[in-house]
This record gives C-alpha cells, sequence and structure tokens, in this order.
C-alpha cells in the first residue's frame, strides 16, 4: 500500500456565519497513525470529512501526496473512510459490502473475489461473508466496515470515532487489533476521537482540537507533559490548576515561577503528588492539609486535600498493604517542583 | 434493479404499441350524444364492412358536442355530428360547421307528416326518427295507485305530484325538443303555464336527459317525460316500464351530418351511407337501441307492438318548426333553468300549496279563496318572458352569442339573476295565497 | 462543489419545466381568463357576475356546507371507532382497521348509483320503511345523497389519522393527568383529544378539501347545484371561453389552499408526538359487557353502512332487473361477460394511463426528494412546495386549465391534438397523485442515514452511481408504496378524466363505467366494470401494505 502525506495548509471552514475550523496547519507524515483528540464540537470530524471530500475549505489547501485536492470528488480521492455507525448497506451480504469499492474500480470478477476474501481474512471475517450486516454484532460490524475500506488499498485511512459504539471491553481489544493492523499494512491513518486514553494509546501523533482550532500537536507524552495552554492540560489527563500569585503556590517558592516575567498558572498533575501522614523525603515541597474526599478506583486512590484553603487532587498508587487515608485525615502533600509545568496566564 | 428495468421496458412497448395502433388505421371521428349501446353495435358493423378503419366515438350531450364541434380547431375537426335534436343542426348549420353533399337515400320518404326528414340544402341527414312522450313505471304506479297518464296536460294533475320527472333543456337536447315541441303546440305563454305546472309536479329536474329513465327504469320516478327510444328500449330489456306517446308530440328525425372540413370527409360519407342503408337502419331495431328507421322497408322486420309512424299510428299534432326552435334555442334554455330547474324546490311548495287549496276548495267552495288561488296560480305559472319579448330579434341575439364581452356577460347574467330572484319571490308568494286560500276552506 | 453538480441542476431544471407546463402555467390560465377582459385588461366583473347569479352564490355555498357536512358526520363515525381502538383492549381493533380500508377501495360516483338502489326515494331501505313503518328516509335526497356517500367514503381519512395521532400521546401524559385527579371524560376532552388534535387537523382538512372538490359524485347523483358540478356544466355547455366556469375553478383552489394552510398553521409548532423511545402509549383498558355491546354495536352498524355501496354494487352487478324492488328480480352473469367482451380496451387503457403516471410520478419524486434532501440546489424548497400545491387543485380545474392552454396545440409529427389525446390523461394523472408520491419518497429517503451514501461515494462511486446502486434499491419500499398509490388513486379518478376522455376508445375504466351508466341495459354492466375497479384497488392497497411493511423491517435493523 502507497504511504501517502495529508498536509493542511492554513484551511478553514465555515457554514453560513458559523466558523467551524479556523486556520488549520497539519501535516500528517506517511505511514503515521494520527489523531485528531478534542470534545464535540471541536471540528475535528469536520477536519476528517474534509479530507475524504465531503466538506468544503473557504480557505486554504489541502494536500494528498502533494497534491491539491479541492477540485476532486470524494470519488476520486482514494481515501478510505470507516463511519462512525459503520455505513453498512443492509440490502447487501458482507460480501457485496467488500466488494463494492472494488466493484467501482472495474476490476475482473476473478480480482475482486480475490481481494474481498483477502480483506476479509485480514479482519478475520471469513466465514461470515455471506451473512447480512444485520445479523452481526457491532464489532463484527466494524471490522467489516474496515475491511471495505481497506479492500480498494486506498491511500489514506480515515477513521471517524470508529470505537464510540462498542462497549468498554471490546473498545479496547479493537484498538489494539487496529493498530496491529495499520502497522501492518503501513498505510498513513487518521483517526478521529474524544476519548483522550483511545488518542494516547494509539496514536504515533496526537493533534488536540478546540473550537475549530488545533490547539497542540504532539507525541502522547509531548502533550501530557508540557501541555501548550490551559485547555489541553486539561483535557488530556486531569490537572490542578492554581494562580500564580497565590499564596498556596508561593509558599511553594517554585525557581521556574521566579524566573519568569509576567503572569503565570502552576499545573500539578495528581498523579506526581505524594500523600503522607508527616512530610517525608527532602526534594519535595512538603504542605499540610485535610482530606476532603476519597475516591477509590482500583488501580489508585483519588484524594481531594484541603490546603491553604484551595483543593487539590492527589492519585496515589494503591498496593496491598498500603495505607490509606480516610476524609477529615490530617496528611501533608509533597510536590515535586521539576514536575510543575506552568501555563501562561491567558492560555 | 431488475425490477426498473422491467418497468421501463414495459412503458416502452406500451407507448410504441399504442402509438402504433393509432397510426396504423384510418380513424374516423364522430361525435354524438347517442349511448354506448347504439354506437357500439354500429361502430362494430362498419368496422367489420370496412377493414382497416377505426371508428372514434366521442360521447358529448348534445350542447357540449356542439361547443366542441365549434371549438375544435380547423385542422382538427371531427368527422360526423350525429344526435336527436334538430336544433342543434340548425344551430351548426347556420354557423356553418356542416358540409354540403349529396347523401340521400332515396328509399327514405321526403317528409314524415309535415316535417322534412333530410335538411332541404343537404347539410344533414334524417337517420332515425324520434317522438317524445311518457314513459311509467308500472310497479311504482301500482304501489302509489296513479293512472296511467295520456297527455301532457295530465301530468299537471294534483295527482301526480312529486311523482314526475323531466331534464333541463340546457342539459338534455331532447328535453329541449319536448320542451319547443309543447311551446309551439301550445303557444308561448300557455305552453310555459303547462311547463311550469308539470314542473312543480316533478320530484327532481335531472342533470342528463338519461336521468329521467333510469330514475324511472329504478323505480326512483312514477313517470317521465322521455324520448321514445329510451321507454321502448328500457322496456325490451324486461325493466317494468310503459311507453306512451301524446297527442300533442312531433314526430322529428334524428340526424346525422358531415362536419365542414372533416378530416377524413369520404370516409365520412361512407359512414353516413352506411347509417342510412337496410342493414344499417336495421341495426336500429335491437332492442337495447328500439329507435324508429327512416326507411320504411325496415319496419317490416320490427316485432308486433313497434311504433310505425308511416302508419299512421302516432298521432302527432305538432309541425315542428326548427328554424323557429334555433332562434330562441338559448333563450329557452337559460328561462328553464333560472325559473325551474334552480328554483325547483319553491316551485314544487308553490305547486303542493296550489293543489292542497284546490282541493280542500273543491270540497268547501269559498269566493274570496278562489280568488286567492287565482292569483296564486297567475304567480307561480307565468312565464318571466312575454311572448313579445321572446320575439324581439336583439332580445334573442344576447343569448345567443357564446363569445360574450364582460359586458355582455354582465347584462345577460344580470337577466338570469332577476329571473331567478323574481321567480323566487312569486313562488314563495304563491305559496302562501295558496296556504290562505286553504285556511278560508271552511 | 456548490453543493449540488451540474448534473443535478440540469434534473432539477426538468422538473421545474414539467412542473410549470402542466401545473403552474396551466392553473395561471384560469386565474387569468378569471380575472381578464377579453379584450386584455384586468377586471373583477367576472367575479361579481358569478356572485350576482343567484344560482352561483347557491352552489357556492351548497359546497361549502355539504363538504363541512361530511366533515362533521365523518368525524362523528370516526372518533368514537378510533377511540375505541387506542382506548380499548378488545378484539374488534381488526374489524376497525378492515372499516378504515374498505371505503377507499370504492370509488366515490361507483358506490352512488347503487346507493340510490339501496337508500333512494325508492330504493331498498325506504320500500322496506315504507312497507313495515309507512315512512320513509330521504338519505338520498339532493345534496343529503352527496353528503352520504361523500361521508361513507371519506371518514377513514380521519379515523386513521387520528388513530396514528392518540397512539403516539406518551401514557405519561395521561398517566400524570390522572395523578392529579382527572378522569373519564374530562381526561379525554382537556388531555387526549387536545393532543390529538393535530391528526384530527390533519384528516379533517384533508376531508374536506376532497368533498369540495369532487365532481363525480354529484354528477352522478344529479346534483349540479355545487361549484365543481357548475363548472363542468358551464364549460362543456356554454364553452371553453365562459368566464363563470373560471371563477368557480378559482373558488375552488382557493378554498382548498386555504384549508390546508389552515391545518399546517393548526399543525406547526404542535407535533405533539411525545412517545420516547422505551415508553408506552396511553393504557388500554378492558370493556365492560355493556361497553363492548355498545361499541360492537356502533361497529356494526358503520360496518353495514360502510359496505352498502359494495354490495349494492355487487347485486347490481349480478342483476337482471331491478326495478323499485329490495333487491333485484333474478340474477345473471351476462353483464360481466358483457364486459369482458367490450371492455378490455378500456381495462388496458386504465392499465397504461395510471401505470404510466405512477412511473411519472416516481421518477419525479425520487428526484425531488433526492434534490431536497441531498443536495444544497437554491430554490430546492420551491420543488417541494409547487409539487404539493397540487394537492390543492381539483381536478376538474386542472382540466380545464389544460383545455384552455392547451387549446389548438398539436402533438408533434402526428398532426393529433394534444387535449385530443390521453397523453394530457397521463400528465393530469400524474401531477396530480405527485403530492402523495412525494410524500412517501420523502420518508424513504428521510429514513436512509446519509453516511451510506457518503461510503458509496468514499469507495469510488460516483452521485449518479451511488443512487442507482444505493439509494433507490433502499428506498424502493417507499417507492413502491408511491407507486401503487398513485396507481390506485389514478385509476378510480373521474373528475379531470371525464373532461379530457374525448373519445370511447381512449377512455380509461372510469370513464367507461361513466358511460356505461348512461343506459338502461348499461348499468349492469357498468356496475360489473365498477366491481372489476374496486378488485383492482383493493389488490393495490394490500401490495402496498406489503411493501410498506417488508421495506420498514429492513431500514429499522439499520443502524
Amino acid at each position: 500500500m502507497t504511504k501517502a502525506r495529508v498536509e493542511a495548509q492554513s484551511i478553514a471552514v465555515r457554514y453560513g456565519r458559523n466558523v467551524v475550523l479556523r486556520d488549520i496547519n497539519l501535516a500528517v507524515e506517511p505511514g503515521e497513525f494520527f489523531a485528531l483528540l478534542g470534545p464535540s464540537g471541536s471540528g475535528k470530524s469536520t477536519l476528517l470529512r474534509l479530507v475524504a471530500g465531503f466538506v468544503e475549505a473557504h480557505a486554504g489547501r489541502l494536500l494528498i501526496a502533494g497534491a491539491d485536492v479541492a477540485s476532486v470528488p470524494p470519488w476520486r480521492r482514494d481515501v478510505g473512510m470507516v463511519f462512525q455507525n459503520y455505513a453498512l448497506w443492509p440490502h447487501m451480504t458482507v460480501r457485496e459490502n467488500v466488494a463494492f469499492g472494488l466493484e467501482e474500480r472495474r476490476l475482473s470478477a476473478a480480482a475482486v473475489a480475490e481481494k474481498v476474501r483477502a480483506a476479509l481474512e485480514l479482519v478475520n471475517l471469513a466465514e461470515y461473508a455471506d451473512r447480512r450486516p444485520s445479523q452481526l454484532s457491532g464489532g463484527q460490524q466494524q471490522r467489516v466496515a474496515l475491511a471495505r475500506t481497506i479492500a480498494v488499498e486506498p491511500k489514506v485511512l480515515l477513521l471517524d470515532e470508529p470505537l464510540s459504539n462498542l462497549d468498554a471491553k471490546l473498545r479496547i481489544r479493537m484498538r489494539e487489533e487496529l493498530r496491529a493492523l495499520q502497522r501492518k499494512l503501513g498505510i498513513t491513518t487518521i483517526f478521529v476521537t474524544h476519548d483522550q486514553e483511545e488518542a494516547m494509546t494509539t496514536a504515533d501523533r496526537i493533534a488536540v482540537m478546540d473550537q475549530g482550532v488545533i490547539q497542540q500537536v504532539g507525541s502522547a507524552m509531548q502533550i501530557f507533559d508540557n501541555p501548550a495552554n490551559r485547555f489541553v492540560a486539561n483535557f488530556v489527563g486531569s490537572i490542578n490548576l492554581l494562580p500564580g500569585h497565590s499564596a498556596l503556590v508561593r509558599e511553594l517558592r517554585l525557581p521556574q515561577l521566579a524566573a519568569r516575567a509576567g503572569d503565570a498558572e502552576v499545573v500539578i498533575r495528581p498523579h506526581t503528588i505524594v500523600l503522607a501522614r508527616s512530610p517525608g523525603e527532602a526534594g519535595r515541597i512538603w504542605l499540610a492539609g485535610t482530606v476532603a474526599e476519597r475516591e477509590f478506583l482500583g488501580a489508585f486512590i483519588r484524594y481531594t486535600v484541603e490546603v491553604g484553603g484551595q483543593r487539590l487532587v492527589a492519585e496515589e498508587a494503591h498496593h496491598l498493604g498500603r495505607e490509606s487515608h480516610r476524609p477529615g485525615d490530617a496528611v501533608h502533600l509533597g510536590i515535586d517542583a521539576a514536575q510543575v509545568r506552568l501555563l501562561a496566564a491567558d492560555s | 434493479m431488475a425490477l426498473k428495468t422491467l418497468v421501463r421496458w414495459s412503458a416502452a412497448v406500451t407507448l410504441a404499441v399504442a402509438f402504433g395502433a393509432a397510426y396504423a388505421q384510418q380513424v374516423l371521428t364522430v361525435v354524438t350524444s347517442f349511448p354506448k349501446d347504439l354506437t357500439e353495435v354500429y361502430k362494430r358493423a362498419f368496422e367489420v364492412r370496412n377493414p382497416g378503419v377505426r371508428v372514434e366515438v366521442m360521447n358529448r350531450g348534445t350542447s357540449s358536442g356542439v361547443a366542441y364541434v365549434r371549438e375544435a380547431p380547423a385542422a382538427n375537426k371531427p368527422d360526423i355530428f350525429w344526435a336527436s335534436a334538430p336544433d342543434a343542426f340548425e344551430v351548426l348549420s347556420k354557423d356553418g360547421l356542416l358540409q354540403k353533399f349529396d347523401g340521400r337515400n332515396p328509399a327514405v320518404p321526403a317528409k314524415i307528416g309535415a316535417y322534412p326528414i333530410n335538411d332541404p340544402e343537404g347539410l344533414y341527414y334524417g337517420q332515425a326518427l324520434a317522438g317524445y312522450g311518457l314513459m311509467w313505471n308500472t310497479r311504482y304506479m301500482r304501489a302509489n295507485k296513479l293512472a296511467e297518464p295520456r297527455e301532457w296536460a295530465d301530468l299537471a294533475k294534483p295527482a301526480y305530484h312529486g311523482h314526475v320527472a323531466i331534464s333541463s333543456p340546457s342539459r338534455s337536447g331532447t328535453t329541449h325538443l319536448t320542451v319547443e315541441t309543447i311551446l309551439q303546440g301550445e303557444g308561448w305563454n300557455k305552453g310555459w303555464s303547462q311547463m311550469l305546472q308539470i314542473s312543480g309536479n316533478c320530484a327532481a329536474i335531472t342533470e342528463r336527459s338519461f336521468g329521467v329513465p333510469e330514475g324511472v327504469n329504478n323505480g326512483q320516478y312514477g313517470i317521465g317525460l322521455v324520448i321514445d327510444f329510451f321507454g321502448l328500449s328500457a322496456k325490451a330489456s324486461g325493466f317494468p316500464v310503459e311507453f306512451h306517446y301524446p297527442s300533442v308530440t312531433a314526430i322529428v328525425p334524428a340526424n346525422i351530418g358531415l362536419i365542414a372540413n372533416a378530416k377524413n370527409p369520404e370516409l365520412g360519407k361512407r359512414f353516413i351511407a352506411f347509417t342510412l342503408s337496410q342493414e344499417g337502419q336495421e341495426l336500429l331495431l335491437d332492442p337495447k337501441i328500439s329507435r324508429l328507421p327512416v326507411l320504411p322497408a325496415v319496419y317490416a322486420k320490427a316485432p308486433k307492438d313497434f311504433p310505425n309512424p308511416y302508419a299512421g299510428k302516432i298521432k302527432a299534432k305538432v309541425n315542428f318548426n326548427s328554424e323557429l326552435s334555433e332562434t330562441r334555442y338559448y333563450l329557452v334554455s337559460a328561462i328553464f333553468d333560472q325559473t325551474i330547474t334552480f328554483r325547483h324546490k319553491e316551485l314544487a311548495a308553490a305547486s303542493k300549496a296550489i293543489h292542497n287549496a284546490a282541493a280542500r276548495l273543491t270540497a268547501k267552495p269559498n269566493a274570496q279563496g278562489q280568488k286567492l288561488l287565482a292569483e296564486a296560480r297567475e304567480l307561480a305559472f307565468s312565464p318571466v318572458v312575454g311572448e313579445d319579448k321572446a320575439k324581439d330579434k336583439e332580445f334573442l341575439a344576447l343569448f345567443r352569442d357564446t363569445k360574450r364581452t364582460a359586458e355582455k356577460t354582465k347584462q345577460v347574467t344580470g337577466l338570469e339573476g332577476y329571473w331567478n330572484s323574481a321567480v323566487l319571490k312569486n313562488y314563495t308568494r304563491a305559496a302562501e295565497l295558496a296556504n290562505q286560500a286553504a285556511a278560508m276552506a271552511r | 462543489m456548490r453543493g449540488y453538480t451540474p448534473g443535478q441542476l440540469a434534473v432539477a431544471a426538468l422538473i421545474a419545466a414539467f412542473l410549470l407546463a402542466f401545473l403552474a402555467v396551466p392553473v395561471a390560465m384560469v386565474v387569468y381568463v378569471a380575472f381578464a377582459e377579453p379584450g386584455g385588461g384586468f377586471t373583477l366583473s367576472h367575479f361579481a357576475a358569478f356572485f350576482d347569479l343567484a344560482l352561483m352564490r347557491e352552489s357556492f355555498w351548497n359546497s361549502l356546507y355539504v363538504a363541512a357536512a361530511s366533515v362533521v358526520f365523518a368525524s362523528l363515525i370516526a372518533v368514537p371507532l378510533a377511540y375505541f381502538t387506542v382506548r380499548f383492549r378488545f378484539r374488534g381493533a381488526l374489524l376497525i382497521q378492515t372499516l378504515g380500508v374498505l371505503p377507499l377501495i370504492m370509488p366515490p360516483f361507483v358506490g352512488a348509483v347503487a346507493m340510490q338502489l339501496i337508500f333512494g326515494r325508492s330504493g331498498s331501505l325506504n320500500l322496506l320503511l315504507g312497507e313495515w313503518f309507512g315512512f320513509g328516509l330521504p338519505i338520498m335526497e339532493g345534496l343529503n345523497g352527496v353528503i352520504f356517500v361523500e361521508t361513507l367514503h371519506y371518514f377513514p381519512f380521519i379515523l386513521m389519522n387520528l388513530v396514528v395521532a392518540m397512539g403516539s400521546i406518551d401514557g405519561a401524559m395521561e398517566e400524570s393527568a390522572q395523578n392529579l385527579g382527572a378522569s373519564g371524560w374530562r381526561l379525554f376532552r382537556r388531555i387526549v383529544f387536545p393532543l390529538a388534535m393535530p391528526g384530527y387537523v390533519a384528516g379533517a382538512s384533508l376531508v374536506f378539501v376532497k368533498v369540495f372538490d369532487d365532481l363525480g359524485t354529484p354528477l352522478v347523483l344529479n346534483v349540479t347545484n355545487m361549484l365543481a358540478p357548475q363548472a363542468y356544466l358551464r364549460i362543456t355547455s356554454v364553452g371553453i371561453e365562459d368566464p363563470i366556469g373560471y371563477v368557480i375553478g378559482v373558488l375552488l383552489i382557493a378554498f382548498s389552499l386555504f384549508a390546508l394552510w389552515a391545518s399546517a398553521l393548526a399543525l406547526r409548532g404542535r407535533d405533539y408526538a411525545t412517545l420516547q423511545r422505551g415508553g408506552s402509549s396511553l393504557a388500554m383498558r378492558a370493556l365492560t359487557p355493556w361497553q363492548a355491546a355498545a361499541a360492537y354495536a356502533w361497529i356494526a352498524l358503520v360496518l353495514l353502512l360502510v359496505l352498502s355501496p359494495h354490495l349494492g354494487i355487487l347485486l347490481l352487478s349480478l342483476g337482471t332487473v331491478w326495478s323499485f324492488s329490495v333487491v333485484p328480480d333474478g340474477f345473471t352473469l351476462q353483464h360481466y361477460a358483457t364486459v369482458f367482451q367490450d371492455s378490455p380496451r378500456m381495462i388496458g387503457n386504465t392499465l397504461v394511463y395510471c401505470g404510466l403516471a405512477a412511473l411519472i410520478d416516481v421518477v419525479l419524486a425520487t428526484a425531488i426528494a433526492y434534490l431536497i434532501l441531498r443536495t444544497r440546489l437554491p430554490l430546492r424548497g420551491s420543488l417541494d412546495l409547487v409539487a404539493s400545491a397540487a394537492l390543492a387543485v381539483p381536478g376538474v380545474v386542472l382540466a380545464i386549465g389544460y383545455l384552455r392552454t392547451f387549446r389548438g396545440v398539436e402533438i408533434p409529427f402526428s398532426g393529433e391534438l394534444l387535449t385530443s389525446s390521453w397523453l394530457l390523461i397521463v400528465v393530469a394523472y400524474s401531477i396530480r397523485r405527485l403530492p402523495y408520491a412525494l410524500r412517501s419518497c420523502m420518508a424513504a429517503l428521510t429514513q436512509l442515514h446519509v453516511s451510506l451514501e457518503e461510503a458509496a461515494e468514499n469507495l469510488g462511486a460516483t452521485k449518479r452511481r451511488t443512487l442507482r446502486r444505493i439509494v433507490v434499491p433502499l428506498m424502493m419500499g417507499g417507492i413502491l408504496a408511491g407507486f401503487v398509490t398513485s396507481f390506485m388513486t389514478a385509476a378510480v379518478e373521474l373528475s379531470a378524466t371525464i373532461m379530457l376522455t374525448t373519445s370511447q376508445s381512449l377512455a380509461p375504466m372510469s370513464y367507461g363505467i361513466y358511460l356505461y351508466m348512461q343506459s338502461a341495459a348499461g348499468r349492469g354492466p357498468g356496475a360489473a366494470l365498477g366491481v372489476l375497479a374496486v378488485a383492482i384497488v383493493a389488490l393495490g392497497t394490500y401490495l402496498s401494505h406489503r411493501f410498506m411493511r417488508s421495506r420498514a423491517v429492513d431500514l429499522d435493523r439499520q443502524l
């Protein structure tokens, strides 16, 4: 399968007076598994549909494999799309669904049959070839949709929230399969989701979007460790956000804050905070507080602690035998200055 | 997909066949007011004798037929006009819509009584003879204990109130003829008076001429004014009905004519010749049709009780003047409609009141009552348009022109409206007076 | 991409041209002549002349009266029946459904003749009443006859609409009212009926329009003092120039439009279909023995009335002579023989005309639905509007419009007049049936998720191929239902037919029945032909239901 580069240059899209995408600049490398992550209304699906050709840009250029595709209709773009609701045709069998794109390309009957077989094998659905979509489970339908798209060997693969209709366990299994398949085929893939865990576990790079604007592009770890603004920080993982000039922050005596001119906000990830009955290791700054809430999440425990008039959330890994604090207990929070990130005050 | 292809092919094939069929033959177009029973028989007979020819029958009421012929564009005129009402032919010939040719069958007499069978100018030919008469349902009459009527005038009698039916001259050429016959037979004023009285006794003024014989056949009405073949054919078909010619009747021909600028004049002439031939005339004796042939020789083959106008069996008093009829054609229709058809309810009510009062006053005479009654009769049974006005050429012309300016339309409709409201007042008043008269019979 | 392709624009233009030529222009012509001075120029004198004529005023009033009375009586029949169906658990529900279908398969003018024989002055009923009780019921006299026949034919419109509306009321509405103390009649009056009102209004306005515009029934019953018959009579006997006929046409259209608009207004913003997924509709109750008896009695009475024209037509078709008696004198199959001998052409004509018209309808309807729901063509809403406006144009007015507009126009290459050809009949049928087909196709396309088409395009199918391989097959249920509905209603149409059929050989079955009924010997065959027409319509109704149901199941399983 060819590996194509997808590039958006200053793309803008609007519906009437409603601006849906604003000055989008993006480059997806050949063979990359790229995620568009954002809440609903962020424009991520619109961007995906733009690449597929169902949405027209009012400004900017879209290049696929180096060619400007503005004038190319969807049926000639050679990008494969898997829809959120799978869009399997109820009046056709699985085989006929998968064969559709191949028939449109006027391949010989033998070639079509062969490619259909190969595609169905790839997704482990060969025995279901003659069933109708209504006879399949959600996960199976999704795989048929995938097979249908892969069969035509497109330059780019587009996935529109493909896992959101599946239940939790299935979702995890499917995303693993998806990732494995993509690695095997090596096809450039753009994947839309609102679930940050999904994006982080599967994508090579992620673009976080909000209100039609790309907030940040980077690998999962880059985005998580160094969020560009408050939105990204909040959206990917949970945070404690404190104003730079508050009393509590001053107590932390952060060197990076002192070195900074102007206002800033302080981001502390809950899992970087340590709880103890009394102040512990020296490398941390210890604050005294009281446990307000306690939530047990299995792998870790989340504590909400009242400190100096503010509430901080701390997450601690849970093992058998480890002590756990209860609401009302007095605790100390240990904060590592190196783990603290700063954001511009108006980000 | 297969379904759609199939549908497409069927549509294409059907279209091809339809068009193909239409153009494989010569087509003769006949505009006629005659019912399907008759046209079907002639159509089949003619087509059998003339392979490659198709007869297109256009069913139209007489006035619609005239309008149709008039309005057909010059390049697409129908070929034949065939109807019962001679005045319709007068209208057509006056308007130059018929073609002159010599299609006479010499075996057909020149006249029936004093009435010429064929048009002297050769524009149309009598194809059948028709008289007008009374048809009644024997079961109905028995159930309602009614005596069989003999004359039109009988129908004005109180006993028949609510049991009679007629159609309107504007809707039925044959009713128009009947009304004209009565007007010519009894004179304008007396004739209208009689019409009004008869109409007052009617249960309904039907929309089409066939509504009358149909109603009598059904037993809906007891007696109807009909053209003879309606009664004769119904009786022959087994319905419990009888038919009788009153003395105030005319035997007039039902005519057939070639339309001017017809598309197929030769074919048309052949058809007309066929209808006048021995074979064509014999078809009229079919029980479903039951019309009187013009060819005297045919009567030899007719069933026993079949009326024979040539043998003097029908006492027709009236010499029908079709020219006179033609000049006042629309006027008569308009008067009838405005004063009878559309005010029928009130007329019938007035009639009933008058009968009622007359009965009571006969039992208990009262001079004052009689006077009121006479007044009531005068109000209810006088024509809105006097005899002299009816002869006024300009007045008549007003009704004749069909292409009217808005102003003329307004004039005509104004007059009609005036008549309509005038008689409404009259009938209501007549009913009042009659009731008063009845009250006086103590 | 402007939101539409040149191909789509071309299709839209063609459709617009068709609608323009065969709907907008003829109707505009009628309106024009009604307001035009013969020499040119605007005038209200024709309207003045119209209102001057007592007969016209009377006809106007009569038409309004008959339409309104029909709505009232139809409601009296339909509302209790609807209530029984929705409220009570009883086995008569199937019977009521049948009641809702039976009248619609018998065209009113065919039934009218039979009704005369059963309910007329000397009809079966009155003969019996006269014999036993000495009085008669003037059911079929004048306007009463028209109201009676129309009511029995059209009440299903109200019944069906009301049942659907009442059936989609969420049970919680009623339960909350009960919780607050309401019950019985108050509950019905204050909660149930008002929530079902939009359904009622939809049905009632439709009945009003159809009765107001109907030509065939009054004509066959000999009632001429109503608007539609008057228009027909004036145009055919006075001539195509008679302005009064056009004035009547304008009035008919105006009132029909008004009724439809009023109904749309009443329904706007009042879509009370509140039933949520997982909710249940109104609670069903069991019937007390008394209630059951009353319900069954009512149903039996209505059933008897509804079946009477069917029965009458059957008797007439099999009877030898039926005159002044309760039942015919004897029975015979001769009439059917006559029909099969004489009328294969008429039956063929009906199949061709109605089939073609229905085909045109579904093609147009699919195209319009697609243009409206899948493109962003400017003014596409107006296509929908114009096509649906055909509902407000009575058959008689459309026919008058055609006769006037296409007067003298010849079909190219044939030398035949357009107004004398059957093509115009087909066009008239298709135009007047288009709104129904459009509704059917719109419903079908709305249920089709657009992602199914996008998936096809994404895999390389152009819009045209997507249409052929995906959209049309998945819409097929709606398309077929639309086809069948168009076909059936065209098969029994008389109003436009009677004006546009010029010769016997072009006559479809409906006109054939009318012709047959014009002679004494023809009543039997006419009735036999009527029975055939009813059979065709019944078959079509059944097929249509089957298509809708099977396709609905398919689409349901679509995610």
